[in-house]
């Protein structure tokens, strides 16, 4: 008979031993035996039922290859498709005929080719949040087009397009955090019911034998169906209007003279409030801090009247981008502002009335737009050559 | 601890065979030869005692008047010097004249030439011939004379000994270049030059049935926590040791886990480290023939302290001491980290990374673990190659070690170079903290089999696991980790504070005489001195 005390060491030492063995193990993948996929893009397919789906992977340069320097383009890349009802299934074909596995950890970017974004993406992105490899960091972008071509683009800057359609929306982050819609952004402006999510269009261009892709606006979404594009115009205006912007530059051009100015600060103040007649008015105060970026003309005004005239420009560009802007959301009656939650925040009795009927009441919105700006940098010189002195 | 178990059945085996050992002994133990009055008698037994050895020497020789008396000189070629031989002893004693002409009783004449004849200072009287032999043995000469039944021990040791040189195994850009020797007598007073002070004290003890060696014991008294010493002693009285031939020796029987991977018993070479430490209330174990001096508590942080820290302005010193906090983190996690990483938590990796990591593993046949352990094999080949061999062979083994482990590894698709630049830096890492060094390269090992299996998980586990063992460690009675903990005096632990605010002395360690410095005195600007020296110097 073993004595108690063994016994219970025995049960103990066991327990840990099976905490050790049931856990871990399992998800032991080296990294040969992985394909980092950098890009995927869903596509409309010919069969309505089904969707087109491919997957860039970042082909891994051995050694010897690297060496020899004039590589096709082709190598760097490897592009599967296939054609699925749902993604997991998609996945689990593509795992089947390829050497191994795919590892989503590392996605970089989910393109949806324009023609199904315009049919609706909320069903084909259900996986990407369930499942634990796929990040909600991925970065959501619409083709125009197909999203394929995107992903199958041979570029001249970078090897692989889909790292270069993320590189080049963190640059531009830096304008405005507006440009970066990861998933995690785009559910949550999904659910935000009345909000029309936007999301960054990118274009594909064929220039010689390499193509080029750019980003040429917002595609706007009407809950999950994309519905129109902002132009990278009305995008300022909307990123202006929403209040965040990092680094942006505003141009006017009068017939005395053009003038660049650059946002240091840009802060957006959004004054929701019930009209009389019942509908919204909304009154955005706009307090911006510019510094001048590059001038030339106006050799007929004078260094004092520079710049009251400066200021003056820059705050009607400013209010005629964030209204031409608006209009174009007006006109497509999606609420890219998230005016329907602020009017929610503030007047949550109210908003239950409200709420079925928002799509009218916002073409109706009343916009005032009050734009403060001023300019106390003038960079490192304060006229332009050949300015009066006075 | 798992391996408490063992260790009791191994105390258990230890106290049974010494029971059966004492019952033995009892009978028959040898009983102390007495010098005979014949001083052939003597001479003989000496011989047949040790065996005729051709290092004896026995050099008769007749002194007093007219050369009436016999006696002789019983050493051993080499350990004696034979100028003492011959100033102390021999030319003293055969130019002495009796006073009064008078003849000494035979039991007298020790005593006489004892007190007026020879030119010694360490001069001891003995009855028996064993230690006579013991004496011999250890470098003195025994003066024994016909007629008498006791002889005079005399010491005149020298033997062939190393300078002090600077130490091999812990140089410093700053700070005192002199390292221990080999000699037991040229290490306590290396060490009682650096503190000079009424309280140090120095117990001898023989240690190893065998080899007979000396073992000097050094604390601090009043500042010293007796209860170390006491247990120092302890152990050291319960060894059961034939020989002696390096501290490691005394180390490995008196340590508190001797299956612990963390030594708990600490070391150095350089006399200043000791001094240090006894000043700080250690115990020193100064032991005959090496120039390692043990020293006890060792407490974890004692590893990542090196001498020049107190040399070095405090700031830069807590900067480097940080360094090898993380290097140390570096050699023992820096694999496991990487096989982790790449073979289980890719998502981890920032994408570009990834991608080059990827570009390397491409083509290569091994797992990374398989790959990881082949490199660290290599090195630590390497790394015992170069110790072993001498100077200019060793770099021989580098130049091969460096070009075919780091290039031609990669460029074979052996191994890829994120592997090499791993293990590189680990190795490199682990040499930032000398003491740790055995530590570092034992779980090192465990801390990637860990994370092959079980990756990030696995790191954590050990890592806990780590902190258990290192939290249940003790040395000597004091917590290994001691130094970290908020209640102790924290200026010497993570960063060296100024010596200045250092006002205590570790706790724990030090016992009585705590307080190092009784103000907090920051250094004081040139006006302070000048109000205090010339308080005049305010009239002016």
């Amino acid at each position: 008979m073993i004595p108690r005390r063994f016994r219970l060491l025995a049960v103990f030492l066991l327990s840990l031993l099976l905490m050790i063995f049931l856990s871990g193990c399992w998800d032991e993948h080296e990294l040969h035996t992985l394909f980092i996929v950098t890009g995927v893009a869903l596509d409309e397919s010919d069969d309505p039922e089904k969707m087109d789906i491919t997957v860039q992977i970042a082909k891994s340069q051995s050694k010897s290859s690297r060496s020899g320097d004039t590589e096709p383009q082709e190598n760097y890349i490897i592009l599967l498709k296939n054609k699925s009802g749902t993604m997991m299934e998609g996945l689990m074909e593509f795992n089947r005929d390829s050497s191994r596995t795919l590892m989503l950890n590392h996605n970089q970017v989910l393109l949806f080719g324009s023609s199904l974004a315009k049919q609706g993406i909320k069903d084909h992105i259900d996986l990407f949040m369930r499942d634990q490899d796929s990040r909600m960091e991925v970065l959501m972008i619409v083709v125009d087009g197909r999203g394929e071509e995107a992903l199958a683009a041979k570029l001249s800057q970078d090897r692989i397009s889909g790292m270069f359609i993320s590189r080049v929306i963190r640059t531009m982050s830096s304008v405005s955090s507006y440009y970066q819609v990861r998933m995690l952004d785009f559910v949550s402006r999904l659910l935000e019911e009345t909000t029309s999510p936007v999301v960054p269009i990118v274009t594909v261009t064929k220039k010689g034998k390499m193509e080029e892709i750019k980003i040429t606006g917002m595609a706007v979404f009407k809950g999950d169906k994309m519905i129109d594009r902002l132009s990278n115009d009305e995008t300022l205006g909307y990123i202006w209007a929403m209040g965040d912007v990092k680094h942006c530059n505003v141009v006017t051009s009068t017939e005395v003279g053009k003038a660049v100015f650059q946002i240091i600060k840009l802060d957006c103040k959004r004054d929701v409030k019930i009209r009389q007649d019942g509908g919204i008015g909304v009154k955005l105060s706009v307090n911006t801090t510019l510094s001048v970026g590059e001038i030339s003309g106006f050799s007929e005004t004078t260094s004092e009247e520079l710049m009251p005239y400066l200021v003056k420009i820059a705050q009607e560009e400013i209010k005629r981008k964030i209204m031409n802007s608006f209009e174009t959301a007006r006109r497509l009656n999606a609420d890219i502002y998230g005016f329907g939650t602020s009017v929610y925040r503030k007047y949550p009795k109210e908003w239950k009335s409200m709420k079925d009927s928002w799509d009218e009441i916002f073409s109706d919105i009343e916009l005032n737009v009050q734009v403060k700006a001023h300019i106390p940098v003038t960079g490192q010189i304060t006229q332009p050559l050949g300015m009066k002195e006075e | 601890m798992f391996f408490e178990f063992f260790v009791r059945k191994i105390k258990f085996l230890n106290h049974y065979r010494n029971y059966q050992q004492n019952n033995t002994e009892n009978t028959i133990k040898e009983r102390p030869i007495k010098i005979k009055k014949q001083l052939r008698e003597n001479l003989d037994s000496l011989k047949t005692i040790l065996g005729n050895s051709s290092d004896l020497k026995i050099h008769p020789f007749r002194f007093g008047a007219n050369s009436s008396i016999a006696g002789v000189l019983v050493f051993i070629d080499g350990l004696v010097d034979n100028a003492t031989l011959t100033n102390a002893i021999l030319r003293p004693v055969q130019s002495w004249q009796f006073k009064d002409n008078s003849f000494p009783l035979e039991d007298e004449l020790i005593s006489v030439l004892e007190q007026e004849a020879l030119c010694a200072g360490d001069v001891e009287i003995v009855k028996s011939l064993s230690d006579v032999i013991s004496n011999c043995l250890s470098g003195n000469t025994a003066l024994l004379v016909d007629g008498c039944v006791s002889g005079l021990i005399v010491n005149t040791k020298g033997w062939d000994k190393r300078n002090v040189t600077e130490p091999n195994s812990e140089t410093v850009v700053r700070g005192p270049r002199e390292g221990f020797t080999e000699n037991l007598r040229t290490n306590t007073a290396l060490i009682r030059r650096k503190i000079s002070n009424k309280q140090l004290r120095v117990e001898n003890m023989i240690l190893g049935q065998k080899t007979r060696t000396n073992v000097c014991l050094m604390y601090l008294s009043g500042v010293v926590n007796m209860k170390v010493v006491e247990a120092v002693k302890y152990r050291i009285k319960h060894m059961d040791v034939d020989s002696i031939l390096e501290s490691g020796y005394i180390e490995e029987y008196i340590e508190d886990a001797p299956f612990s991977p963390f030594g708990t018993v600490g070391y150095s070479e350089k006399p200043d480290v000791v001094a240090a430490r006894i000043l700080e209330g250690r115990t020193a174990i100064v032991v005959d023939g090496t120039p390692f001096v043990l020293t006890a508590p060792m407490l974890f942080i004692e590893s990542f302290q090196t001498a020049e820290d107190y040399y070095m302005r405090p700031l830069y010193a807590s900067i480097t001491r940080i360094l090898r906090f993380i290097a140390y983190f570096i050699t023992v996690f820096g694999p496991s980290i990487y096989i982790a990483l790449t073979a289980f938590h890719q998502e981890l990796l920032p994408t570009t990374l990834l991608f080059t990591i990827a570009n390397a593993r491409e083509g290569t046949p091994f797992p990374v673990f398989i790959e990881a352990m082949i490199m660290i094999f290599a090195f630590e080949i390497l790394r015992e190659g170069g110790i072993r061999l001498p100077r200019p062979v060793g770099q021989a083994v580098s130049i091969v070690g460096a070009l075919i482990m780091g290039d031609a590894a990669v460029s074979a698709g052996l191994v890829g170079a994120p592997v090499v630049i791993t293990v590189a830096i680990t190795a490199v890492a682990g040499f930032l903290v000398p003491m740790q060094n055995e530590s570092g390269s034992i779980l090192r090992v465990v801390m990637m089999v860990l994370a092959s299996f079980l990756g990030w998980y696995g790191i954590s586990m050990g890592f806990l696991a780590l902190l258990i063992h290192l939290g249940s460690l003790t040395s000597f009675g004091v917590p290994y980790f001691d130094g970290f903990a908020w209640t102790r005096n924290l200026q010497d632990s993570v960063v060296r504070m100024p010596l200045w605010t250092m006002v205590k002395r570790p706790k724990d360690i030090a016992q009585g005489d705590t307080t190092r410095t009784h103000f907090f005195i920051p250094p004081l600007r040139p006006y302070e001195t000048q109000d205090e020296d010339d308080p005049e110097g305010e009239r002016q």
